[in-house]
């Protein structure tokens, strides 16, 4: 597998010297770099890492339990002012930071899958980003990430060295495995040598690890074949006077959109965001979680006004690794539970709905009691993502031992 | 690795040199296999082999050396000791540190006495003793157990304590009793802020809705102790919070940010913990459950592994995991005899782990100022580098600190930001960071030049692409300091 791309890599050099040795113009230069991708879907999984607290994020306000359960962490139900929870369905309704997100939800851009998670019970955070994020549920299996198998088994599969990237300084297991990903924090840091010395560092780099098909050695060619074109990349401005917030997640989702609108062959992006282990303090209507979700509903918004009719072809979803515990633990902050309310925001969703099964917060309901149980297996909603955003088939092997067909299907995905 | 390079041509000779050239060769070879052995031991004790090191293991011998290493008195290095006066803070108590180093108002930020000089010196510190300090195991020691028991030191009272934290809990108990280790961090603001263990009550204690808080508890089990498939329950996990409410921190406000037993806040009701009973009690069960799980078979399990993961390989081998478990055990987890029985095993030296490693951002940006011979002025510019490289030390969220495996440290963007980070150090252009960059002006060219300058910085052998990669830069007029910043660069300065 690792052989092939350094040859493509040559021919695709090759290609583009030779489009601009014809005088064609960068742009020329780019298309070919995108290679035979035969889809120009997007993909663009954002993780809250830590748990983030579902109940909040989507709350269910016709439960009573629901504010009995939590009596200082609640979200207000709808009913007018800056505090109260936006309608969603008459059930449910988005935090009140989600403000930003609630028009493109009327619009019929976002969709919700509530007690949405993981079939495995496990309440360590680390165990259970692992599990969702391969798919499958051994400890320590040593599994490629989920979304790597989509790489690796896609019909469409594209030669482009920006095919799959992760906005992050460390590859997330999600993309791990043996088709060729690329994890750059920073897009500007795609660069080698300075001034009068770069051809020497580049050639010597190229040299060094050219050889090499080992972890470091495809990680080191990727990146220096990623150079060549990351000027063109950067270069690209923010447009529909689109506004990142600044913070972790809104620069991120900015590069996302610079390689998008770049055309440089990006079918899977990945982006992390922390801070969801809200133990202590979480906050109601406005604290520690208002302000990570305003961030998160902030960041996407300026991404959706940035791609304008580029986002036809993106889809977005969120995930957490489990949700928080139903009632408030004894230092106003939740612990960790099970289920969670997963996103979905593209041009494909068939938004402005909450799907899924809603198991209620009733004590027999619940999960040991304590957390809102999983009644859409996580699996469900990313084979749909799979096979009918991405247009691949094969999500028997993207999850080995999960049938996605007619009957499993969420129909969240339009 | 360079006999695949080599061979072929020796072949081609005629045979009565082929004898001639063979016997040679093999003398070499023997020489520079122990020489790889130096450096594999070097790579992964310290810091990075320097010329000096490598003559030192050489001389006194491996075992001797790693004794010696075990042995250093912590407090015997004058040198270093003067190149940390320069940071005021790190011998300054919490109290001090607040009094000094107080709150700002927003608008009136000063950078000279802002709390956040606090952190910014203990890890300019950390990169100072990385590069100078003469114990060097007890530096990489610290590293390792300041990841294992990560805290975040730029949130709240944590900025003041993080100092303590590292000087107090850590420094004098990574060569001594785990247990002692584990209680310290139990009882550490620093850790009961992070994991939220200092709001943890007895039902009601703190006013209605106040309860137990079980972050720490779990993560005291599945991270710190028993690893997550040690065998404890949800159950477990509730009932050690129990056995731990009131275990908390005096308020900033009081002046200074303490560890504090709150008898009030404390459930004494009995708890049943991994299969054993803890009767009622105060202080003492929270106690009783630190000292059963720093001596429960799970927890040497956990730690041998995660300690041959971190010095010998990934991919730890089964049977040096098995004698480390068994020194924890038999010393009841004197980490001393632990480290003695990991490095002077027969398994750690084998070859097939030798460059098995990847080095985490610190180690490289270390590992490169010791390799140049850097004289640290001032630790904070490549402190910050080590935290654009991906590593920002007492910053990591999760409480599982910085990977140490691979797919974790190598990344696209941070390994073309360690190219960059590579030119800043050779050429001496890193802040803090005085370099000689006329040492490498007699090295030379062609095949001779570039095997002496790699040997210089990496001691021992390197793939003939990489050899061939300097030889080629020399040849289109690199000068000596882009050389050594290319050898940096290289795959296998990369490899530990």
């Amino acid at each position: 597998m690792w052989n092939v791309p350094v040859s493509r890599r040559r021919v695709l050099r090759d290609g583009a010297l030779a489009a601009l040795a014809l005088g064609a113009g960068p742009h020329v230069l780019l298309r070919t770099a995108r290679g035979q991708s035969a889809s120009k879907r997007v993909l663009v999984a954002i993780f809250q890492r830590g748990a983030v607290d579902g109940l909040s994020m989507v709350v269910p306000y016709t439960e009573s339990r629901y504010y009995a359960l939590r009596p200082s962490i609640a979200i207000p139900a709808p009913g007018g002012g800056a505090d109260r929870a936006l309608d969603l369905d008459g059930v449910f309704g988005f935090h009140p930071a989600l403000a930003s997100l609630y028009p493109f939800y009327q619009a019929g851009e976002v969709a919700v899958v509530h007690a949405c998670g993981s079939p495995a019970g496990t309440r360590s955070h680390f165990d259970a980003q692992d599990y969702m994020e391969t798919g499958m549920f051994s400890a320590n299996s040593g599994s490629d990430g989920w979304l790597n198998r989509h790489l690796q088994s896609s019909p469409a599969a594209s030669a482009s060295v920006f095919r799959a990237v992760a906005t992050s300084s460390q590859l997330p297991r999600s993309l791990s495995g043996a088709a060729p990903t690329l994890a750059v924090a920073d897009l500007s840091q795609l660069r080698l040598g300075r001034g009068a010395t770069a051809s020497i560092v580049q050639s010597a780099m190229t040299e060094m690890y050219g050889p090499r098909t080992d972890l470091l050695g495809t990680t080191v060619n990727n990146a220096v074949e990623a150079v060549d074109l990351a000027g063109s990349i950067t270069a690209v401005q923010p447009e529909n006077g689109a506004q990142y917030p600044t913070g972790e997640l809104g620069g991120q989702l900015r590069q996302i959109a610079q390689l998008i609108k770049a055309d440089v062959g990006l079918e899977v992006a990945f982006a992390n965001v922390g801070g969801w282990d809200t133990h202590s303090g979480q906050g109601s209507s406005t604290g520690t979680l208002a302000t990570l979700l305003r961030g998160l509903s902030d960041s996407l918004a300026a991404f959706r006004t940035d791609l304008g009719s580029r986002f036809a072809d993106v889809c977005v979803v969120t995930m957490s690794e489990f949700g928080r515990t139903v009632p408030e633990n004894g230092s106003a902050g939740s612990d960790h539970g099970h289920a969670t309310a997963m996103l979905v925001f593209g041009g494909t969703a068939a938004g402005g709905r909450v799907y899924g099964q809603w198991p209620g917060l009733d004590e027999t309901a619940l999960l040991d009691g304590r957390d809102l149980a999983v009644t859409t297996d996580f699996r469900t909603l990313f084979a749909e993502l799979v096979e009918r955003h991405l247009g691949n088939p094969n999500s028997g092997v993207v999850f080995p031992g999960f049938a996605y067909d007619a009957t499993t299907r969420l129909g969240v995905i339009a | 690795m360079e006999r695949a390079g080599f061979w072929p041509r020796v072949h081609r000779l005629v045979p009565a040199v082929v004898v001639a050239v063979a016997v040679v060769m093999r003398r070499g070879e023997v020489a520079a296999a122990s020489t790889d052995a130096v450096a594999h031991l070097l790579n992964r004790a310290t810091f990075g082999p320097t010329a000096e090191l490598v003559d030192e293991v050489r001389r006194v011998g491996t075992t001797a050396w790693v004794d010696a290493q075990l042995n250093a008195a912590p407090d015997a290095d004058a040198a270093l000791d003067q190149r940390l006066a320069a940071y005021s803070t790190l011998t300054m108590s919490t109290a001090e540190l607040l009094a000094a180093y107080p709150e700002q108002q927003a608008g009136m930020r000063d950078p000279a006495t802002s709390p956040a000089r606090i952190r910014a010196e203990l890890v300019a510190a950390r990169i100072v003793r990385g590069v100078h300090a003469t114990a060097q195991l007890r530096e990489v020691l610290v590293d390792f157990w300041a990841n294992h028991f990560n805290v975040y030191g730029s949130e709240g009272p944590t900025r003041w304590t993080i100092t303590a934290y590292e000087r107090d809990t850590l420094r004098p108990y990574v060569l001594g009793r785990f247990e002692d280790l584990l209680r310290a961090t139990a009882q550490s603001p620093a850790m009961l802020y992070y994991l939220d263990n200092y709001v943890s009550v007895a039902s009601g204690a703190r006013g209605e809705g106040s309860g137990i808080n079980e972050n720490y508890a779990r993560e005291l089990m599945e991270l710190h102790t028993l690893g997550v498939h040690g065998g404890y329950t949800q159950e477990d996990v509730e009932a050690v919070a129990h056995t731990l409410t009131g275990w908390t921190i005096t308020a900033p406000r009081a002046g200074t940010i303490d560890f504090q037993y709150v008898p009030r806040f404390h459930d004494p009701s009995p708890q049943a913990v991994l299969g054993s009973t803890i009767g009622r009690g105060q202080m003492d069960q929270g106690t009783s459950v630190l000292h059963a799980l720093a001596t429960h078979p799970s927890t040497a399990a956990f730690i041998a592994r995660k300690l041959v993961q971190r010095f010998v390989n990934d991919e730890p081998p089964a049977s040096l995991v098995k004698k480390v478990e068994e020194a924890f055990l038999s010393t009841h987890g004197d980490l001393s005899a632990v480290m003695r029985t990991l490095l002077t095993a027969r398994e750690f030296s084998s070859t097939r782990h030798r460059a098995a490693k990847l080095k985490a951002p610190l180690e490289f940006v270390v590992s490169a100022l010791r390799a140049v011979g850097a004289d640290m002025t001032n630790g904070w510019p490549a402190a910050r580098l080590v935290g654009l490289l991906g590593q920002s030390l007492y910053e990591a969220v999760p409480p599982t600190g910085w990977s140490e495996l691979a797919p974790a440290v190598v990344s696209a963007s941070g390994m073309l930001s360690r190219v960059d980070a590579a030119q800043r150090i050779s050429a001496g252009t890193l802040e803090g960071a005085t370099v000689d960059t006329t040492q490498w002006n007699g090295t030379g060219t062609g095949r001779s030049g570039a095997t002496k300058l790699l040997s210089s910085i990496l001691f021992r052998r390197t793939s003939k692409a990489t050899r061939q990669a300097i030889q080629h830069a020399a040849e289109a007029n690199a000068s000596p300091t882009l050389q050594a910043a290319l050898v940096l660069a290289s795959p296998e300065f990369q490899q530990q």
